[in-house]
């Protein structure tokens, strides 16, 4: 797999597998390639060559509807969270549903959101510790709160694969710590694969099955510690 | 509406005749030289003004905001006080934008060059320079790009404001358009509209290239300076102007003028209001089919040069037209913002969709969501921002326009003052003047705190006040 932007290779025969319920860690230094192999797993930027089975699909060869059928069962949370700050916690989250709705639910869940809809986005809310955040302005969330809105709209996408880019990186080593535990758990509890980009190989080492590392464009995995 | 479709077909073929292209030189000429006399005297007057308080002499900046009272007049309603003053005729569109232009230019250069950055200045107050000697080997080196880029500015509204100053008797083509459809000589209005909208389009142009290089505009001061002398008031009747300057106060409304004067106030709000309105919904829409990211390139493409088609024809041609189609009142009005509000809106519109942040957009899209779904859940509510504040802004341009569309028979206050002005009613007139500023301030005062509480998305920076109806095209 030879995952590309548009000045050239950044990535070059990367190999490895993830299956339900494992937790993967990239680790590497900045500038590595970890969002960017993290963008083409999530099917944001094509690869130049190479395949990417998803469930037993290349999803390199998708494309319409059939590719938003593939992405819809693959979550991302950024580092910068990307959520659509000028609408309300309730409707951030429940964009995660997006892809199962149609267009005229989705239309209809911006004007009239029904209780049992708004009752999905608070219970993905409370599990993030946030239930009484629901109809708050999202703008007026602070950085970490934000984050795990975030995560909460991931999990009501229900996805096979989680991914996350650098999901701890501005926080202090107990939230960090707090959040991977979070991360890892419900991976393992729901049965997605889990794969994250990280700076600290400690943190991967202690929280994720395995850690792959990115160096020169290259990828190899590191040996487990005990 | 078969009547207006029958009125409409006696505007074709448009009056393309040598004879009558060669005579309107003239007016084509008077117009530019308004623009081009105005913004140099606007220039000469407003600099040393500008360097007074920026060199902080006494009374300057006094000075400067009581000149800002002329600010809140709009340039046209101006114009008929000068119309009033001067007799009709292009000295009378000339001193109108003078005056309008040197407020405007006094205080953003004033502004521009109180900011001027400290240490220089100090450096020079330590050599023993006096406060004048400061301004001219200080201020003005520090701050002359950013007087060059606001003066190219200043200079592209006054160049839009001169082509319909001549609607109220200010000289110019305007004069020309008004008295054609006063004749009913349809033919020659929709040559004038034809030559008016060239005229806008080739004038963006011209300040698009004065944008990118603001000196080229040293070399056409002589040359404002001759179109001034010609164009100016020929004979200052000073006599006359201070004679009637003097009837005009105290400014006064008969009872029967005071008792309508709400009804008016109404008819004018409703006009900027349905107008603004309704562009909004349709420019909406348009912006849908002329955003780079959610349209393919032909519907852009068409799409956007429809919208550049319609903000070309200045409000008050669109409203002399419609007052010639649908008849007098603010029907007339607010079809004429709305159709020029349309092509401005829809453009700044597609421009908010487009410059939304992109990461949300693309964490929606990667739910599985289609890119409709994507617009309504990302794009639409990050760009609402930027959309609303364009919308304010244009409503509280539209109020303005509305008060000088009545001047041309579309009803509210301005056509109050324009009677007013017809009868000679002076301190009635004045009394609609003053009413028309108050107006204005309100609005504006409205609209900013409106604006203020606008949140604007990360990424996203607030549009700037459009300085005048202008719009790089």
């Amino acid at each position: 797999m030879a995952p590309t932007e548009q000045s050239g290779p950044v990535l070059t025969g990367v190999t490895f597998d993830a299956s339900a319920g494992e937790c993967i860690a990239l680790v590497g230094p900045s500038g590595a390639g970890k969002t960017t192999l993290l963008r083409t797993l999530a099917a944001a930027i094509p690869p130049r060559g190479g395949a990417i089975l998803f469930d037993g699909q290349d999803h390199t060869r998708l494309s319409g509807h059939a590719l938003r059928n593939a992405r819809r069962r693959i979550a991302m949370i950024t580092q910068k969270h990307d959520l659509v700050e000028t609408l309300r916690v309730d409707r951030n989250v429940m964009a995660g549903a997006l892809g199962r709705w149609s267009l005229w639910r989705a239309l209809r869940f911006l004007a009239w959101p029904t209780r049992e809809e708004l009752a999905e986005a608070e219970a993905a809310l409370a599990a993030v510790g946030l239930a009484e955040m629901l109809k708050r302005p999202t703008a007026s969330l602070s950085g970490g709160e934000q984050q795990r809105v975030a995560i909460a709209r991931a999990m009501v996408q229900a996805p096979l694969l989680l991914l996350a880019d650098e999901p701890v990186a501005s926080l202090d080593p107990a939230t960090a710590a707090d959040v991977l535990r979070f991360l890892t758990d419900l991976a393992r509890s729901s049965g997605m694969a889990l794969i994250c980009s990280l700076h600290q190989p400690d943190l991967a080492a202690r929280f994720c099955d395995r850690t792959f590392e990115l160096r020169d464009g290259r990828i190899s995995e590191l040996e487990a510690r005990d | 509406m078969p009547d207006s479709l029958a009125l409409l077909r006696t505007f074709f073929p448009p009056d393309l005749s040598p004879d009558y292209l060669l005579a309107l030189l003239g007016p084509l000429l008077e117009t530019l030289g308004l623009a081009f006399g105005a913004m140099t005297l606007a220039f000469l007057f407003s600099l040393p003004l500008g360097i007074a308080v920026g060199a902080r002499l006494r009374g300057a900046r006094l000075l400067v905001t009581a000149l800002s009272v002329f600010r809140s007049v709009p340039d046209l309603t101006l114009a008929i006080l000068c119309v009033i003053l001067f007799g009709i005729g292009t000295g009378a569109g000339l001193a109108a934008l003078t005056l309008y232009y040197t407020a405007a230019v006094a205080k953003v250069f004033a502004d521009l060059l109180e900011t001027a950055p400290e240490r220089p200045v100090e450096a020079l107050q330590a050599t023993g320079a006096s406060r004048l000697q400061i301004a001219l080997y200080g201020l003005l080196p520090l701050k002359r790009d950013d007087l060059m880029a606001y003066g190219a500015f200043a200079f592209e509204c006054a160049l839009r404001a001169s082509i319909i100053v001549g609607a109220v008797g200010g000289g110019g083509i305007g004069v020309e358009l008004a008295g054609s459809l006063a004749a009913y000589d349809f033919q020659r209005a929709s040559t004038l509209i034809l030559l008016l909208v060239l005229l806008v389009a080739a004038l963006d142009r011209l300040a698009a290239m004065l944008r990118r290089h603001p000196r080229w505009l040293l070399p056409m001061a002589p040359l404002g300076l001759v179109a001034a002398w010609f164009f100016g008031p020929q004979s200052f009747a000073f006599d006359h102007a201070i004679r009637v300057a003097g009837e005009m106060v105290p400014p006064e409304l008969a009872p029967d003028a005071l008792a309508r004067l709400p009804q008016l106030i109404w008819e004018t709000v409703w006009m900027a209001l349905a107008g603004t309105l309704g562009a909004a919904v349709a420019g909406l829409l348009a912006a849908f089919a002329a955003s780079r990211r959610l349209a393919p390139s032909w519907l852009r493409f068409a799409v956007r040069r429809l919208l550049e088609l319609f903000r070309t024809v200045p409000e008050l041609v669109w409203g002399l037209v419609l007052v010639a189609l649908v008849g007098l009142g603010p029907v007339a009005g607010g079809w004429a913002l709305g159709l020029h509000s349309f092509g401005s809106l829809g453009r700044l519109f597609a421009d908010s969709l487009d410059a939304a942040p992109e990461q949300p957009q693309h964490a929606i899209a990667g739910t599985g969501a289609s890119s409709i779904v994507v617009a309504c859940y990302a794009t639409v509510p990050l760009a609402m921002g930027a959309i609303l504040t364009h919308l304010l802004f244009r409503f509280e341009w539209n109020l303005r326009m509305a008060t000088v569309l009545g001047l041309i028979g579309a009803g509210g206050i301005g056509q109050a003052l324009y009677e007013a002005q017809q009868l000679f009613f002076y301190r009635e007139a004045f009394a609609y003047v003053l009413v028309t500023a108050a107006l204005v301030l309100v609005t504006d005062h409205l609209g900013a705190r409106l604006r203020a509480r606008i949140h604007m998305p990360r990424g996203m920076r607030s549009p700037p006040r459009p300085a005048c109806n202008a719009l790089a095209t």
